[in-house]
């Protein structure tokens, strides 16, 4: 199909003919967004576009069309581009106007450029400084890798009475392209890239045992360059240029940018010292910084944007409606599931279970004053010290979920990584801190690994950091002159023995009622359900983490009711905290059954459930 | 306006001596007649190639002009000043810098009918200075090229700007030594210029717009063109005005300001390149000073020829051929003689108040030069007017691609600091009065609040509106909030420098567990601080959990010291109480203070000092803060009988705090259900209708600002009246057996003349009035009622206080106190024989009986308890082992 090659591997081809064939100024920019938006719609056209993040960045041809699903780290002042300008031909003097939108340079060999022209017209374009989404787990990468396995084994599972047939095929079919990979013969097939990943899928590389490479570390030197908010994490990182100024593109938050993709030599080159006339050394360091070279950085410029609200691979990135209606038929029995599988996790203890699948259905939906409605960090209690079951618990989370991390909070992790994004002023770049973490990230805190000592002020600053952002989900990000507060919405799970000293809305203990296997990492291993099962896990949490809500007024009186009840009874009164914790985790429940409304009857559910876990507490 | 092409030399000879060279001495950068003749020739073969035919407006923009030298000129260079030309002054002519103007003004006619034509090669006819006052003719067609600017118009309505231009109502307000409305300000402004001698003449642009809205509308679109001519049109003025006044150099700087494309750094667009725009944010990094060439001195090597060349582009150009001797490569660069100018480049940072929520600051480039350099330091806020500027980055000529992107910076005219006052961390100056930016309706609005009868009530409540019922508490934290006025008494100051009575106040909370202490100082900390930290002295507030620090002791209270990493710098950091001088430091868990961190409040509570010594370096600081704090009872949960001595804090930390507040739980159903209804309301996602009546958190942010900032009310004799006999009421009561209660002393005196004066700023009033006494008192008492003894009974009325021990509890202890008696009462009467003192038992032995009697299970810490409450009921006294029987 040629022509779709030809808006896919020469974009630029296409936006210079619009532009040659331009009526008006403003009406040629219109039309590029257009057609790209139109062809981009098109899930099976868009599912043809390269992802930057599939394949390794000497293998992606300059000047193409190229996807990138990222996290933007830091965002850049806006940047002044020669929108169009005057040509004049060396030789015969003739003089042509150009557009030097969607570009980097303007490489027009024969040409002058006149950079004084009246008919110049300065652009302006929004940059932001992107990295691939942190803490994104392996299977959504081999998913997005790799649409068409999942396509198989789905479809062999036709006629699951669970969910209904045609639910996981309308996304198969929109997630797997028919067209083969062939066409475009410049990529490699993905595979071929992606072979370590698939040899060892369950060993995530940013997991690592205990502590963090220690700085000075090659492989953290690039990493600082490449301003990953999670040490050790490598993926790919990218500077992306966005034509349209009416767009908010806030940090931290994710996206997928379609855009023309720009490698371009002249950055690689140490700075232009001509550019850097009259610059003295500290503007030189930002200069330096701010266009790194594009082997390392490469630039995109986008023609379509869509913010992602999650970055699951099996479902479309808007959710159709027919998804969520199936979704709240299914969910009841998909919840089961999902209990029975936390409870082999939990050695059979149904509390923790639950309170596991609410912690992992949560987010911040609103947020009120200094509160932020809707988070429940959980705190599970009983973990023996020196065990593995951290970190093979944190692996579990992380093949059901899409984006976790797992911090063992020894000494030295809490004394040497950095949480909190820092400004650099000498590169005008935000530094980023661990805890820079897009929305719906799972942080599974291993308390366990604490041992007495001292902290340093860097260590005091972490752990403010991290229970600032477990009581609000707040970060201050440290400005130097000042810190300004970003707010997070990243669930944190906390691993100890006795009590955390972390602040933890929910505390559950962890007490078996099978007998603990002695050999942990062979349970472990055993532990997961088939892929069709843990698929279908993984849609369950996405759809209900997402899940809408409401209140009816009677069921609210109702629960004022209730609390008013308790509070004239003697024993036991609900203190205020109570209320708050219930009212989360009633939410949560209904969500957990795929409804939006809270209905009486989770709520009497969700007291039991309380009741259930004081008990256990004792 | 026959030649205008070749005008310069021409003109220069033909023109009537005084005027032109006054003209001369006035525009940006003169081309003296020294060197006329070689730059021509030099000029013409440079700029043919550089300068085509049609300059866009980048071009004529580009700042690349930098100015003159900041230093005194050689006599050589154009040192025409009005003086010599037959006014008998010295005025060196100073070229500015900042305008980074083009040496020559364009000027089209707009007459002729040789409008600038793309194809021809150089149709415009190229202005010298001296050429304007010949276009200032009858019909003043000439416009600088590129704009509708005329330059005699523009100087005559600037002229009759200054003329007569009226202070507004606004301004005479605003200034304090005495403007006449009735009296042009800008003459005046003249005036103050022959006597301080500093000449600067700062230009409000609002006014000008006010004035003239065609030439405010000039200078904004055109500032390169437009302000050399003001600057003429002043020197002008003033000169004739004061011919015998010397400058250290001509006024040269009309300092515009206030222009009304004030941007929030996020607007700027392409729109603004080279336009006058006002832009505020706050310094983060200055470069260095750099000297920068402006006039190039050459040599000829062969026949020592002397020629300078100017700065072009940001370049010399160097001639590479002798005029005289026609040596190719001869000329080389003598440094000494050449002129330089300062110049820095400064980044400037989006104002923390201006950035939205969840973007990072934006930052511009600011180019200063001469006197401006240094001006600011990092940290500073300040509002910017100036010229933006785009600037292509250069097309390299190795190569055939070039990148198409500009940099932006802003040529700075002027600096106005926002915050005159900086917080300075180590010399905090007495900066009570210092101005805080309020928009005249602000005022007025809080000015028109003050007047309503509740607005105390009103104020209370916008106070934590998530947080429920606590009335008191927040009214409590509310006049903390306001603090009271500070005293300096002089006269009995022994030790000199710092006596005074403190204004500050401090609250303590304490109670059970969860009842929403920390929300209310989180509530303090996140809504009634600033965004930033650093930025506003007035009011800043930290919050911090000591309960995590204590591991490092103070650290984070005080200040530390951190050794920089890359610098191997010692670096002082200061910590909340330093940082919050002037403000509130909130405490969360309090008692779980160490006791070395417990000694520095100790200080910085009353004497509002801190003294650090670490590594080797010890300072007293400021620490004018007041502290808010809140404190877990010891037994985590409250003891009604030892009331505030359950929290596990010493007596005399305590008697620092003004108010301590307890916090309980009221059992109360109508209020349970408020809570109830209010808390279910936040998960339901439709919660407006909510907030109706609670005044919004930056109202109550600026009314507090502007209370603290402009009100230090007096007591008068009746309030005084009022307040010396409720302390001697107070004395009475609490002077009698008290135990462990607070009672009456002379800071309970201060605390209650800091709260009505709290109360008296409330309501913006400047007298402290009886009413303000009562409320005062009201609260006072309140407090105590809850927290310590009620000061007339000198017993603390449980009833009326929930304990927050559950019934069944209190009960068994009650039964364990009253076993207890029991043992002792059969003891005494058992062994009767008794000294004077009464009878003395061994716990040990006591306890052994106990045991034996009972089949109940009797612990340690079950006795201790037991003992502890017939203590209590002073029914014995224990030392150590022993018991001794009242």
């Amino acid at each position: 199909m040629p022509s779709i090659e030809n808006w896919i591997l020469n974009p630029l081809d296409v936006i210079n003919r619009m532009f040659e064939s331009r009526e008006s100024d403003t009406e040629w920019k219109q039309k590029v967004d257009e057609f790209f938006a139109r062809k981009l719609q098109d899930e099976k056209l868009n599912s043809l576009v390269p992802s930057m993040n599939n394949e390794a960045l000497h293998n992606l041809p300059p000047n193409t069309l190229m996807k990138f699903r990222c996290m933007i780290q830091d965002s850049y002042e806006p940047e002044y581009f020669l929108d169009t300008y005057q040509l004049v031909d060396k030789s015969t003097g003739d003089k042509k106007t150009g557009s030097s939108r969607y570009k980097d340079v303007i490489d027009r060999p024969g040409y002058d450029v006149i950079m004084e022209s009246k008919d110049n017209e300065t652009g302006c374009r929004q940059v932001v400084y992107c990295v691939a989404v942190p803490g994104e787990n392996q299977w959504v990468k081999q998913v997005y890798v790799k649409p068409q396995t999942e396509l198989k084994t789905t479809k062999t599972n036709e006629g699951n009475p669970i969910i209904p047939v045609n639910y996981y095929e309308d996304f198969a079919v929109l997630l797997a392209p028919n067209f083969p990979k062939q066409s475009e013969p410049q990529h490699p097939p993905p595979q071929t890239a992606h072979n370590d990943y698939l040899s060892t899928p369950k060993q995530p590389p940013q997991i690592t045992p205990t502590s963090y490479p220690p700085p000075g570390n090659e492989q953290t030197s690039q990493n600082v360059e490449k301003h990953h908010p999670i040490p050790g994490e490598d993926g790919p990182v990218c500077i992306v240029k966005v034509y349209d100024e009416t767009m908010e593109l806030k940090v931290n938050e994710t996206y997928e940018f379609t855009g023309v993709f720009s490698v371009d030599p002249i950055f690689s080159t140490p700075f232009d010292p001509m550019d850097c006339n009259g610059v003295d050394e500290d503007h030189m360091m930002e200069l330096k910084s701010r266009s790194p070279p594009s082997s390392l950085v490469p630039r995109l410029h986008v023609v379509s944007m869509k913010p992602l609200k999650h970055i699951n691979p099996l479902l479309p990135a808007t959710i159709p409606k027919k998804i969520s209606e199936d979704f709240t038929q299914s969910a009841r029995y998909l919840r089961d599931d999902l209990i029975e599988f936390l409870k082999r996790l939990t050695f059979g203890d149904e509390i923790v279970a639950q309170s596991l699948l609410f912690h992992l259905l949560s987010r911040v939906y609103t947020r009120t004053g200094t509160m932020a409605v809707g988070k429940l960090t959980l705190n599970i209690t009983g973990i023996p010290p020196n065990s593995s079951y951290p970190k093979l618990f944190a692996d579990v989370i992380a093949n059901l979920v899409t984006k976790t991390h797992y911090l063992p909070m020894t000494l030295d992790n809490m004394n040497k990584l950095k949480f909190t994004p820092k400004k650099d002023y000498q590169k005008n770049k935000l530094e980023p801190g661990f805890l820079q973490l897009s929305g719906g990230t799972h942080l599974v805190i291993d308390e366990t690994q604490l041992h007495p000592g001292s902290l340093d002020p860097m260590g005091v600053k972490n752990v403010q950091a991290l229970s600032s952002l477990m009581t609000s989900q707040k970060v201050d990000y440290d400005f130097q002159f000042y810190a300004t507060p970003f707010y997070h919405d990243v669930n944190c799970v906390v691993l100890s023995e006795a009590k955390s000293m972390l602040p933890c809305d929910l505390q559950v203990k962890l007490t078996p009622d099978t007998p603990v296997a002695t050999n942990l990492e062979e349970y472990f291993a055993r532990l997961p359900p088939s892929d069709e099962m843990l698929n279908k896990l993984r849609v369950y949490l996405t759809l209900g983490w997402m899940g809408d809500y409401d209140m009816e007024p009677s069921v609210m009186k109702q629960i004022e009711n209730d609390f008013v009840a308790s509070r004239s009874s003697d024993n036991e009164k609900m203190s205020a905290d109570d209320l708050h914790r219930l009212l989360v985790v009633a939410r949560l429940q209904s969500a957990s059954l795929g409804k939006s409304k809270l209905e009486l009857s989770d709520w009497s559910v969700v007291k039991q459930f309380d009741e259930t876990r004081k008990e256990k507490m004792k | 306006m026959s030649s205008p092409i070749r005008g310069r030399r021409g003109r220069q000879s033909n023109d009537p001596p005084s005027q032109g060279s006054s003209e001369l001495s006035m525009l940006p950068a003169t081309s003296p007649t020294q060197h006329v003749g070689l730059l021509d020739a030099t000029t013409d073969s440079i700029l043919a190639p550089q300068t085509p035919a049609n300059l866009s407006e980048i071009d004529l923009s580009s700042p690349l002009f930098y100015g003159t030298p900041s230093s005194v000129r050689t006599p050589r260079s154009s040192g025409l000043t009005p003086g010599r030309t037959g006014r008998g002054t010295m005025t060196p002519v100073r070229q500015r810098a900042d305008l980074g103007s083009n040496n020559r003004v364009r000027v089209v006619n707009l007459n002729s009918d040789q409008n600038p034509d793309q194809s021809r090669p150089e149709p415009i006819p190229e202005e010298n200075e001296d050429e304007i006052p010949s276009s200032a003719d009858p019909a003043g067609q000439l416009v600088i090229w590129g704009t509708d600017v005329v330059v005699s118009h523009c100087k005559t309505h600037f002229t009759q700007f200054i003329n007569r231009f009226l202070p507004t109502e606004e301004d005479v307000a605003m200034e304090t030594d005495g403007m006449d409305a009735n009296e042009p300000m800008y003459l005046r402004k003249l005036e103050e210029i022959s006597v301080t001698e500093e000449p600067f003449f700062e230009v409000n642009c609002s006014h000008l717009k006010a004035f003239d809205a065609d030439l405010y509308r000039q200078l904004i679109c055109y500032p390169q063109e437009v302000i050399p001519t003001f600057d003429m049109a002043v020197n002008e003025m003033f000169f004739t005005r004061y011919p015998d006044i010397s400058l250290m150099h001509q006024i040269q700087v009309v300092k515009p300001f206030n222009a009304e494309r004030t941007k929030n750094m996020r607007n700027l667009n392409p729109e603004d390149i080279d336009q006058l725009i006002t832009i505020n944010g706050m310094v983060i990094q200055s470069s260095s000073l750099i000297p920068e060439m402006r006039e190039g001195f050459f040599r000829c090597n062969v026949c020592h020829h002397e020629v300078t060349v100017e700065i072009e582009r940001g370049r010399i150009a160097e001639p590479s051929i002798c005029d005289r001797c026609k040596t190719t490569h001869a000329m080389s660069l003598i440094h000494n003689r050449s002129l330089f100018t300062d110049r820095q480049m400064i980044k400037l940072q989006e104002a923390p108040d201006d950035m939205p929520a969840g973007q990072t600051p934006h930052s511009v480039a600011l180019h200063c030069y001469g006197h401006l350099v240094d001006s600011v330091q990092p940290g500073d806020r300040v509002v910017v007017t100036g010229i933006y500027r785009a600037q292509p980055l250069r097309a390299n000529p190795r190569m055939s691609n070039v990148k198409s992107v500009y940099r932006t910076h802003v040529d700075v005219l002027n600096f106005r600091k926002q915050d005159e006052k900086r917080q300075k961390l180590y010399e905090t100056a007495d900066d009570e009065d210092s101005q805080i930016q309020l928009t005249k309706a602000r005022v007025e609005m809080i000015h028109s609040l003050s007047k309503k009868p509740d607005i105390y009530d009103r104020l209370a409540q916008a106070v934590a509106p998530s947080v429920f019922g606590h009335d008191d508490i927040k009214k409590g934290i509310l006049l903390q909030l306001f603090g009271g006025s500070r005293k300096q008494l002089k006269k009995y100051s022994k030790t000199g420098s710092k006596a005074g009575m403190r204004a500050e106040m401090h609250v303590l909370l304490c109670g059970d567990p969860g009842t929403s202490k920390s929300q209310l100082l989180r509530y303090v900390h996140e809504k009634l601080s600033p965004r930033g930290q650093y930025t506003n002295g007035k009011y800043m507030i930290f919050t911090m959990c000591i309960a995590l620090c204590r591991a490092t002791s103070a650290v984070g209270l005080t200040a530390y010291i951190t050794k920089e990493a890359e610098t191997k710098q010692l670096m002082m950091q200061p910590g909340a109480l330093v940082l919050s001088d002037n403000g509130i430091c909130c405490i969360d868990e309090f008692d779980k203070m160490s006791d070395s961190t417990r000694s520095i409040l100790h200080e910085v509570m009353e004497q509002q000092t801190l003294s650090i010594a670490k590594a080797g370096i010890i300072c007293q600081l400021n620490a004018r803060t007041s502290v808010m704090a809140a404190a877990n009872p010891c037994e985590s949960q409250w003891n009604p009988k030892k009331t505030i001595r359950t929290v596990m804090l010493p007596h005399t930390l305590l008697s620092r705090f003004d108010l301590i507040f307890l916090m309980l739980d009221p059992q109360d159903e109508a209020y349970d259900r408020r809570l109830a209804n209010h808390l279910v309301s936040l998960y339901h996602r439709t919660q407006e209708e909510e907030e109706v009546d609670v005044m919004d958190a930056d109202v109550l942010k600026d009314y507090i600002a502007y209370a603290r900032a402009f009100i230090k009310p007096r007591l008068t004799e009746d309030a005084g009246q009022e307040l010396v006999q409720a302390y001697v009421e107070m004395r009475k009561g609490g002077g009698s057996g008290s135990k462990g209660g607070v009672t009456a002393y002379p800071r309970q005196l201060e605390s209650l003349i800091r709260l009505s004066e709290a109360h008296a700023k409330s309501r913006l009033s400047v007298k402290v009035e009886r009413l303000d006494v009562q409320e005062a008192l009201r609260l006072y008492r309140e407090a105590l009622k809850q927290s310590a003894t009620d000061p007339r009974t000198g017993i603390v009325d449980i009833s009326i206080l929930t304990t927050g021990m559950s019934a069944t509890a209190r009960k068994r202890q009650e039964e364990l106190k009253g076993a207890l008696k029991q043992l002792i009462d059969q003891d005494k009467g058992r062994g009767g024989q008794g000294t004077k003192t009464g009878p003395t038992m061994r716990c040990r032995s006591l306890l052994d009986r106990w045991r034996s009697q009972t089949d109940q299970i009797i612990t340690q810490a079950m006795f201790d308890e037991a003992v502890r409450a017939l203590q209590d009921d002073e029914v014995l006294v224990r030392t150590g082992d022993v018991i001794r029987l009242c």
